[in-house]
């Protein structure tokens, strides 16, 4: 064995030194360096097509050993057929390429299986037209054929490669590439190939670096690309087409931009990766490979098979983040970015999880899940008034891509402090790629002081509650968005407590706790029958204290529910639609002087688009209330029992005056109503009252006021209302006054005083007189009657107080037309008398006021209708000398100034006076007068009849002649008084027992009565036979005037 | 003393006889003479053709756009008289003597010896 060894050794040892000796002799005898070099030379000019230079040639064993080597120096090609400032293509310090011996030596190959370059440059070059500088190698076909041109295949030349290991150091190379705008440029890069492969076994190790890399794309994007300090290594081993191994990659240093706007700068890229590809399947298996980015590491795990022969990418890949930094995050944001973040402060974790699941493809996608997991995330931005703190979430997600109908996100929770307002919110959302729609709840906890940063900062409101508010919303995106209600399911609960909200610093609104509930769709939508209710609001207060220093109000509203329903309202072609419902136990308060006091106010107001015209409103109102109590200072005072208004009113824009515009209508019910109003003497009782109000009509329905010892019930309806708004008609009203008792005195007194006002007329009332006329100044503020306005007042009293006298059966009219103020016909009796009464008043102007009456007295006791109407003892002094039943006819008309003074220019009156079997009552006149005339007087002077016609133009009173028949005494009387009772008359004694007929003048006044005998004047005026023509015309002249003053009676 | 008497007697009741029957001598006027307007102080009367007329007076704060109404008419040459119209259907009669017309003056006077005076304006 020993000797075997020996042997062994020996012949190795003289094997390896004829090795040795025959490579030395090929190396430096056989193949020296001056053989070598042509034999290179010549075979490389039939693979070069382009100028090339080489130092020298020469074969190496012991520095290549076990191969040997075939070392070229200093190899330069240069290529000038393409214009380049450097036409040097390659140039190669030394070239190493080792044969296969065993190849060369058996089957006379020459392979080449290792290649190795040091200190190389290239510079390789396509121009605009795509011509590249780098074919320049060629394989001849035919060595007979001179074309060394690009007709020959590379193809041919790589043949003779079989390269398993490839070693690069210190390469250089310039890439430009005009035609696609691509540069690049590679420094030091040194690379070291092993790779062995048979078919399905072998394996690769590759370690490749290089110093800087430089890459640009100038076509329609430009991009920039700068790797400094690049390692890659990637080994592994192949068995049957398994392949398994590790891939690292190390780029500390890059930067990236687009556009010239830098993405990334010095940004550290890392991958490592243990892979498994399976060549078979073309299946890539990764078991924790980490691709990092700076700190941020995300970990794949899974697999994903290469594109098949569709292009499929089947994936099954678990990614996972660990905890990134906001911070961090934000300091990737490239520059041309900053501005949007530099104000930016955000901090906290983010951690990202998921898989990626399926097939990708070009019409399929894999499910995609992912879960966000934030944690004491911190964010202060300037546009958000609130600095974000304790942000924390987790958020999971389905991302679908094939159907966006599936992709959903889990909102798991997240809860969040700006600055002191806590919110919490939870759920999901589904068909996330598509309409997002939402099922969320909220919960927030704030005071409502925090609420200021977000109201305009010249807002001046003070807010002050504690504010808790719960919401559920299901939606989709867009439709929040859009503001489509009716598509939002949403239930939001707003609990307050210690409300003080001030605005302004006049208007207070305050309230102990309530709770605010918005409902969406409205629960009360099926009940809303005016309009698409969509939107549900409803406030519950305990003690609504509201205050608004400005308008002197200062209301308070106990437990009060208020319920507001919205309709559309984006619309922006219809009006909006609301119904606003409110249900208060009590509402008190002072506005300015007025205070009021409700109980239990009930109603809805509806606010809707007109079905005239649909961007008009119309707003309807229901209202009730047990009680109300209202005081306007101490200038009235009004008080009721139960209320009920039913309003409507209906826009029109087209219209020009209010009524018309609005189209008001209101039906209004109370009873148990008191109004006192300070400049009527008495309260207004109003037991019941039912009126509607239309836009062309207004009808009481039923009434009845009582006003101290009147008890009336007025009923009726004024209408025209819209002409006379529009100044084309009269107001007209036809009102029925019914009552069983009117004290008209109270009434008179009531009213007086009423109308002060108006002072329109003032400044004509004396333009027109010359400035000699010495005018009394009118100073009053007399009545004016309404002028547009016709009004009717048909009267129907049982009883009536005039005067201080009970009259019945008060029937009649009192109209006022245009200014005019008419009772007409107005019949009434009394224990005095019958009566009949036409007045008239008319106010042209405020110093010329029209006051007529046309008055008829039937059966009238003369002592009573002289206290009935005082004025006529004035205008027939004589007639309280007498005593009975007469009938009294007057008519009497004037113009008044404004203190209702008569004019006495143009007072004009007639009168009648009738009477049978009355008594002349003694008297010291009618004593001298019987005197004189030498009748007899008795105890009892009975006057058999009496016809007196008197009229009155301007001062002076004319008492026509009549005539007296007193047992056998006839007498006439006839005269003139005038109104400063100066007075002149006349009695002739027409019929006596005396021979002669006599005739007495009295004359002066009541303090100084002149009595003279003078002929008798009418002696025979009521003697036809004997009358003259003179007597003729004062009975006619007496006639006309009686006819006129009885065409009226009834 | 007595034949004194006998002369003068005769002659005063003569005197008186003539004296009384000038002072009731009816005059002749010419009606047309009365159409047209006519002042008294303030007072404004106009006289229309065919009986109408109007009366107002300025010192009342009374315009002639607020005049009130009469008819007129002239009997017994001299005997002038009016009926005032009243709005609530009334009739004042008024019947005086005139006593002068003239283009320029028109004077007329009541039982009770009231006299007017007027002048004839534009």
């Amino acid at each position: 064995m020993k000797k075997f060894f020996k042997v062994f050794a020996i012949c190795f040892s003289s094997l390896l030194a004829v090795v040795i000796i025959v490579a030395i002799i090929v190396c430096n005898v056989i193949f020296t360096s001056s053989k070598l070099t042509p034999i290179v030379r010549e075979i490389a000019e039939d693979y070069i097509t382009c100028d090339f230079e080489l130092d020298t040639v020469d074969l190496t064993f012991f520095s290549s050993f076990p191969d040997f080597s075939i070392h070229v120096s200093n190899l330069i090609l240069i290529n000038d057929s393409i214009s380049l400032d450097n036409d040097t293509l390659l140039s190669v310090r030394d070239l190493y390429a080792s044969v296969n011996v065993r190849e060369f030596l058996f089957k006379d190959n020459v392979i080449i299986n290792k290649i190795t370059l040091s200190d190389s440059k290239a510079n390789i070059f396509v121009d605009s037209l795509g011509n590249a500088n780098y074919h320049v190698f060629s394989i001849a076909s035919d060595n007979t054929e001179e074309d060394t041109s690009d007709s020959t295949s590379l193809t041919d030349m790589f043949d003779l490669l079989d390269v398993q290991t490839l070693v690069i150091d210190n390469v250089s190379a310039v890439y430009v590439d005009n035609s696609s705008g691509i540069n690049l440029s590679l420094e030091n890069l040194n690379a070291s190939v092993k790779a062995q492969l048979n078919k399905a076994d072998g394996n690769i190790s590759a370690k490749i670096d290089f110093d800087k890399a430089v890459a640009n794309y100038s076509d329609s994007t430009a991009i920039y690309a700068l790797l400094n300090t690049c390692k890659f290594v990637v080994d592994g081993d192949l068995k049957d087409n398994h392949f398994i191994g590790n891939l690292n990659l190390l780029l500390p240093n890059n930067t990236f931009a687009l556009n010239n706007d830098v993405l990334a700068k010095d940004i550290a890229l890392a991958i490592e990766a243990p892979l498994e590809m399976n060549f078979d399947l073309l299946m890539l298996n990764l078991k924790n490979a980490s691709l990092k980015v700076n700190d941020f590491v995300v970990d794949l795990d899974g697999m994903m098979q290469l594109p098949d022969d569709k292009g499929n990418v089947n994936m099954d890949v678990n990614f996972k983040t660990n905890k990134w930094k906001l911070d961090d995050l934000i300091a990737l944001v490239p520059d041309c970015y900053s501005d949007y973040v530099k104000d930016l402060l955000a901090s906290g974790t983010i951690n990202l999880s998921g898989t990626a699941k399926g097939v990708y493809s070009d019409n399929s996608f894999p499910l995609i899940t992912a879960n966000i997991i934030l944690k004491d995330g911190n964010v202060k931005y300037p546009d958000i008034p609130y600095t974000l703190s304790d942000i924390n979430t987790a958020i999971s997600a389905d991302v679908n891509l094939n159907d966006s109908a599936v992709s959903s996100v889990l909102i798991n929770y997240l809860s969040l402090l700006a600055d002191n307002i806590s919110i919490s919110a939870s759920g999901n959302i589904d068909d996330v790629m598509g309409k997002m729609l939402c099922d969320l709840k909220l919960n927030s906890s704030l005071a409502l002081s925090d609420l200021s940063p977000v109201l305009p900062s010249d807002l001046p409101v003070d807010m002050n509650a504690d504010i808790k508010a719960d919401v559920k919303a299901k939606f989709a995106l867009q439709d929040a968005i859009d503001l489509k209600l009716e598509k939002i399911n949403a239930l939001a609960n707003i609990q307050y407590a210690d409300l003080d909200v001030v605005y302004n610093d006049s208007i207070k609104v305050k309230d102990t706790k309530g709770v605010i509930e918005i409902i969406l769709p409205s629960k009360s939508k099926k009940q809303n029958t005016l309009f698409k209710e969509l939107a549900q609001a409803e406030l519950k207060a305990t003690d609504l204290h509201l205050v608004a220093d400005n308008m002197m109000l200062n209301a308070k509203v106990n437990k009060p529910i208020i319920n507001i329903g919205l309709g559309e309202f984006l619309d922006t072609t219809k009006f909006i639609s609301a119904i606003c419902k409110f249900d208060f136990d009590r509402l008190h308060g002072a506005m300015d002087t007025i205070s009021f006091d409700v109980v239990n106010p009930v109603g809805d107001i509806v606010i809707m688009p007109s079905a005239k015209n649909k961007s008009n409103p119309a707003i309807k109102l229901h209202y009730n209330s047990s009680s109300l109590d209202m005081n306007l200072g101490r200038l009235l005072a009004v008080d009721t029992k139960k209320i009920i208004i039913n309003a409507s009113a209906d826009y029109d824009d087209k219209e020009t005056n209010i009524l018309a515009q609005w189209n008001p209508e209101a039906f209004v019910d109370f009873n148990q109503g008191n109004i006192n109003y300070s400049e009527l003497a008495s309260v207004v009782k109003v037991p019941e009252i039912k009126f509607r109000f239309r836009p062309n009509n207004f009808d009481i329905e039923k009434s009845r006021i009582v006003i101290d010892d009147s008890d009336f019930n007025l009923s009726g309806n004024i209408t025209n209302l819209k002409n006379f708004m529009d100044d084309q008609g009269l107001l007209r009203a036809k009102l029925d006054f019914v009552s069983d008792i009117t004290n008209v005195d109270q009434l008179m007194a009531l009213v007086n005083g009423f109308g002060s006002s108006d002072t329109a007329q003032t400044q004509t009332d004396t333009a027109q007189l010359p400035d000699t006329v010495d005018v009394k100044t009118a100073e009053g503020d007399p009545f004016m009657v309404p002028k547009g306005v016709s009004v009717a007042l048909n009267t129907s009293i049982k009883n009536a107080i005039f005067n201080s006298k009970y009259i019945h059966d008060v029937n009649g009219k009192l109209t006022i037309r245009d200014g005019v103020a008419i009772v007409e016909q107005m019949g009434f009796t009394s224990d005095a008398a019958e009566m009949q009464l036409t007045g008239l008043y008319r106010s042209d102007r405020r110093n010329h006021l029209f006051c007529g009456l046309d008055f008829h007295l039937l059966k009238i006791d003369i002592k009573e209708l002289i206290n009935l109407i005082p004025a006529v003892d004035t205008i027939v002094p004589m007639l309280k000398s007498f005593e009975g039943k007469a009938e009294f006819h007057i008519a009497a008309e004037t113009y008044l100034n404004s203190l209702y003074e008569p004019k006495m220019s143009t007072l004009r009156a007639a009168a009648a006076l009738e009477g049978k079997d009355l008594v002349l009552l003694d008297s010291e006149t009618f004593s001298t007068i019987a005197k004189y005339l030498m009748f007899s007087k008795k105890t009892k002077n009975l006057v058999d009849s009496l016809s007196v016609e008197m009229t009155v133009f301007r001062n002076e009173i004319d008492i026509y002649p009549f005539l007296i028949s007193m047992d056998k005494w006839q007498a006439v009387l006839s005269g003139r008084h005038t109104l400063d009772n100066n007075f002149n008359y006349h009695i002739s004694l027409t019929d006596c027992p005396l021979p002669v007929r006599l005739g007495l003048d009295v004359k002066g006044n009541f303090d100084d009565m002149k009595f003279k005998l003078v002929p008798c004047q009418y002696k025979a005026l009521y003697k036809p036979e004997k009358r003259k023509p003179t007597d003729e015309r004062i009975l006619s002249l007496k006639k006309l005037i009686s006819d006129a003053l009885k065409e009226n009676v009834k | 003393m007595k034949k004194r008497l006998f002369i003068t007697l005769p002659i005063l009741i003569f005197t008186a006889i003539l004296l009384s029957n000038c002072g009731g001598d009816t005059i002749i006027i010419d009606e047309d003479l009365i159409i047209g307007r006519w002042k008294s102080g303030s007072l404004y009367e106009v006289y229309e053709q065919g009986g109408s007329g109007y009366t107002w007076d300025e010192a009342d704060d009374v315009t002639e756009d607020e005049r009130q109404q009469f008819e007129w008419s002239i009997s017994d040459n001299n005997i002038l008289t009016q009926i005032h119209l009243m709005e609530m259907g009334g009739r004042i009669p008024k019947v005086y003597n005139i006593t002068q017309l003239t283009n320029t003056s028109l004077v007329y006077e009541d039982d009770y010896g009231v006299k007017h005076y007027f002048i004839r304006v534009e």
